[in-house]
């Protein structure tokens, strides 16, 4: 990415770097943007809390299991 | 959401819905960037009931005898607030119908399409579904042609072409 250039210039590389990266997050396996997704509400409750608004409930998974046996394993519905 | 996805399959092992499958953001999740959303929604075609109409209560009743609580308009299912919307115009029926076989960590589950999911989006027309479209167009794969057939088939070509306009030529 250009760092210098007339500032039309330069937000355009801005604007290229962003979608090149939105592009890469869309490409991520789904289990890893759930993760993304429960940092996001994280940070969203820390914001909202620091303006004094109540918090939305963030996603409160269980602990992880136990592994299952392949046996275990679901198909699909 | 694993074990969320666990506890939807049963519901439709046990026949208490006839089909289900993931809608709304996280549909759109599967296909772009992660997005900020609180819900798991979840659009499930219902057996009909003697009267005819579509209720929702044997789901609530079935999940609060697993224990699981409701709040508000969601059911927390293991840490997950999951919205249950019965299938409420023929685009919606359409879309769990067609929805794709999916996984989740090693849990099989079904999410619309992202044609269709466009099509709802547009159909409903908030600003959120607006904005989610313009992203999910930019990130996902879509496939034009069933694109059209789909918006031609429900009578949205009209605002589809309006959408168009207005966001997305520069």
């Amino acid at each position: 990415m250009k760092s210098r250039g007339t500032a039309p210039e330069v937000a355009q590389d801005l604007f290229r770097a962003k979608m090149a990266r939105r592009t890469e997050l869309a490409r991520l396996p789904i289990e890893r943007k759930i993760s993304i997704l429960m940092e996001l509400q994280k940070l969203a409750g820390d914001i909202r809390a620091s303006m004094g608004k109540s918090k939305r409930p963030s996603w409160n998974l269980p602990r992880k299991r136990r592994p299952t046996t392949k046996s275990q394993t679901q198909r699909a519905p | 959401m694993d074990q969320t996805l666990k506890v939807l399959n049963d519901l439709e092992k046990k026949h208490v819905i006839e089909r289900y499958a993931i809608g709304g953001a996280i549909a759109a999740i599967f296909y772009m960037e992660p997005i900020l959303t609180y819900d798991l929604d979840i659009f499930v075609l219902l057996p009909e009931s003697p009267t005819g109409l579509i209720v929702l209560s044997p789901v609530y009743e079935y999940l609060r005898r697993k224990g699981y609580k409701e709040h508000k308009e969601h059911v927390l299912i293991e840490g997950v607030p999951v919205q249950f919307i019965p299938a409420y115009n023929e685009l919606v029926k359409e879309a769990v119908e067609e929805a794709v076989e999916r996984r989740y960590k090693r849990v099989g589950t079904r999410v619309l399409r992202a044609e269709h999911l466009l099509a709802i989006m547009l159909q409903t027309g908030r600003p959120k579904d607006r904005a989610r479209m313009t992203h999910l167009l930019e990130e996902a794969k879509i496939n034009a042609d069933f694109l059209r057939q789909i918006l031609k088939r429900h009578g949205l070509q009209a605002k589809w072409q309006e959408f168009r306009r207005r966001f997305c030529e520069k």
